[in-house]
């Protein structure tokens, strides 16, 4: 099957949709499927194969975080190019709702799309002014995808509608196996976090608390910081002894990112709102470190109910402080954490779910007249009186 | 001349806004068109591995499993057979005799597999199988009927909107409909005996 899979958002930059899309597109290929992925991303970056580039992208508040985006002329003419040269059986667009690339394809295309929400966001402004905009690009998507049930929800408050809830995937494989970073075994009493710490809603405020809380008792117990932010904020508001026992590695690569896994005891998922899934979470899992996570209704349901994962009341520094404490000093709760871990994260193995998307895509092509092909109506309203002349095109 | 102008332009956009709807609208009868077919397809699928399962239940089973078998055989027959009015009542049907025949099969296997018997060579590895094909057969009817009856709901709110009223953009074409059935109860019993599996 030949699969255009649009990304919106910048193809280099580390993020869930991202490694998504990766996953899923590396999965197909390895099946024997035909895939191409248009991302935003400058020409002269290094990209794999099957990117496809479509233009720099600019940033743009969205969801509480700040996500890069491309929209505009160039980037129109090189999505409708690469749908025209593409011939593909099936139109693959994430994240549609927001002003992307994505939703650039859709207005672009016709045929057999398939949809893929990723945000579970329930008061987001853009959603709520830009439906009406929305709705005709929307409405050419033959089959939605929710990557949660809290996605799914979004989607449905917002635009109506059912979606199918396939969750994201893990590469298990991946994450076994790795060795410890250079210099930084665990010590039996290393904490990890990754993710930007200086968000409020990672929830690293909370984890702090209760990292003060226990080091004074717990003499070995070290916190490892991976993820972009300004460390030395944090390590400011910290008295010198208890700074000492907290170390940053800033913004880690994928590979890394492996490594990260085998040099901690214990992962925390402080987490205080809007998490849609919680692919980090299935990471660790698939690491085989025991983890300590936020009680998010999304976090609870990838963590089977605290079976994988010990769960603690959201933003709070007590039940926090309590949970990690049982978990570092128990070492049967850990195994039974580490099992519960195995048995999650390979429910949630990409080969899996490349499979119940290729259903989807089964489904939305069985009785499909065509391919997908460029939209004429879009070209001749949209393009010819917005885009004419512009730079880059064709 | 300048009013004649203004009134010119407003129905030169009025008119290409007329026809940009009526082309939104014909896509989506197309989609729910495309839509309803693959769910078709879908519940043919299941109806006919039913059949033979069944079939294969009625010569080759256990007593008891041939009298469950029996009612599937005709259920699956009506619903291929069935008119558009009669289907959703036909593939309920389908599904109300199955899920006994699958539980009880799932029980003869383990049974079959704990304590050895006496049914025919092979028996228990073609059952084994077709029950594979069905659940995998049932969860495509759960996401083609999710896939049409978006279809339907994007095709009923275009045409409910005044201007698609006011000017029959719909033309002809009739209004679709939902296709709602109970599959679920079904896939979920061919789980459950696939997680008995070993």
């Amino acid at each position: 099957m030949r699969v255009g899979i649009v990304c919106p958002y910048t193809w280099h930059v580390p993020g869930g949709v991202q490694a998504h899309i990766r996953d899923l597109a590396e999965e197909l290929i390895r099946e024997g499927h035909h895939v191409s992925v248009i991302a935003s991303a400058d020409d002269d970056e290094p990209l794999p194969p099957y990117v496809e580039p479509a233009g720099r992208a600019v940033p743009v508040r969205y969801n509480g975080s700040v996500a890069r985006l491309t929209f505009g002329p160039i980037s129109n003419a090189r999505v409708r190019r690469w749908l025209r040269e593409g011939e593909f059986d099936v139109l693959h667009v994430h994240e549609p709702a927001a002003p992307s690339l994505s939703l650039l394809a859709c207005y672009a295309a016709d045929g057999p799309i398939v949809a893929t929400f990723h945000a579970a966001n329930p008061r987001s402004r853009w959603m709520r002014v830009g439906t009406p905009a929305l709705t005709p690009a929307l409405e050419k998507i033959r089959a939605r995808i929710a990557v949660s049930s809290a996605a799914r929800r979004t989607l449905v408050e917002h635009f109506g509608g059912d979606a199918v809830v396939i969750p994201n995937g893990v590469d298990v494989e991946a994450f076994r196996g790795a060795s410890p970073l250079p210099g930084r075994e665990p010590n039996g009493a290393t904490v990890g976090f990754l993710g930007r710490f200086d968000e409020p809603r990672k929830g690293f405020a909370v984890l702090l608390a209760a990292f003060v809380a226990l080091a004074p008792s717990r003499p070995e117990l070290r916190l490892l910081v991976a993820g972009p932010g300004d460390a030395q904020d944090v390590l400011d508001d910290l008295p010198p002894d208890l700074a000492a026992r907290v170390d940053f590695l800033g913004m880690v690569s994928d590979a890394d990112k492996v490594r990260f896994f085998q040099s901690i005891d214990v992962y925390v998922a402080p987490n205080v709102g809007q998490e849609s899934f919680g692919v980090i979470l299935l990471e660790a899992a698939a690491a085989g470190v025991p983890i300590v996570a936020s009680d998010l209704d999304a976090f609870a349901r990838v963590l089977d109910d605290g079976v994988a994962g010990e769960l603690t009341a959201v933003g709070d520094v007590a039940s926090l402080t309590a949970g990690l404490a049982r978990v570092l000093d128990d070492p049967v709760r850990r195994q039974q954490l580490r099992a519960g871990g195995d048995v999650v994260a390979r429910r949630y193995d990409w080969a899996s779910v490349a499979h119940r998307v290729l259903e989807v895509y089964e489904t939305v092509t069985a009785g499909a007249e065509a391919t997908v092909s460029e939209d004429d109506a879009t070209e001749s309203l949209i393009s010819r009186m917005m885009f004419r002349g512009s730079p880059g095109a064709g | 001349m300048q009013n004649l102008l203004i009134v010119l332009v407003v129905l030169v956009l009025l008119a290409m806004y007329v026809t940009w709807t009526a082309g939104r609208l014909d896509r989506q009868h197309v989609r729910v068109e495309a839509g309803r077919s693959a769910l078709d397809a879908a519940l043919v699928r299941r109806a006919a591995l039913a059949e033979e399962l069944a079939d294969l239940v009625r010569t080759s089973g256990s007593t008891d499993d041939r009298a469950l078998a029996a009612p599937v055989v005709a259920a699956a027959r009506t619903a291929r057979d069935a008119d558009v009015e009669g289907r959703e009542r036909a593939e309920n049907n389908l599904t109300r005799v199955l899920r006994p025949l699958v539980n009880a099969l799932g029980g003869s296997l383990r049974a079959a597999d704990e304590q050895g018997s006496d049914l025919p060579a092979g028996y228990a590895a073609q059952v084994h199988a077709l029950l594979g094909q069905l659940a995998s057969a049932t969860s495509r009817i759960g996401l083609a009927r999710n896939i049409s009856n978006g279809a339907v709901d994007h095709t009923l709110a275009l045409r409910r909107r005044r201007l698609v009223r006011w000017l029959h953009l719909a033309g002809r074409a009739a209004a679709p409909s939902y296709f709602e059935i109970d599959d679920t109860t079904l896939a979920d019993a061919l789980a459950q005996v696939a997680r008995r599996e070993p």
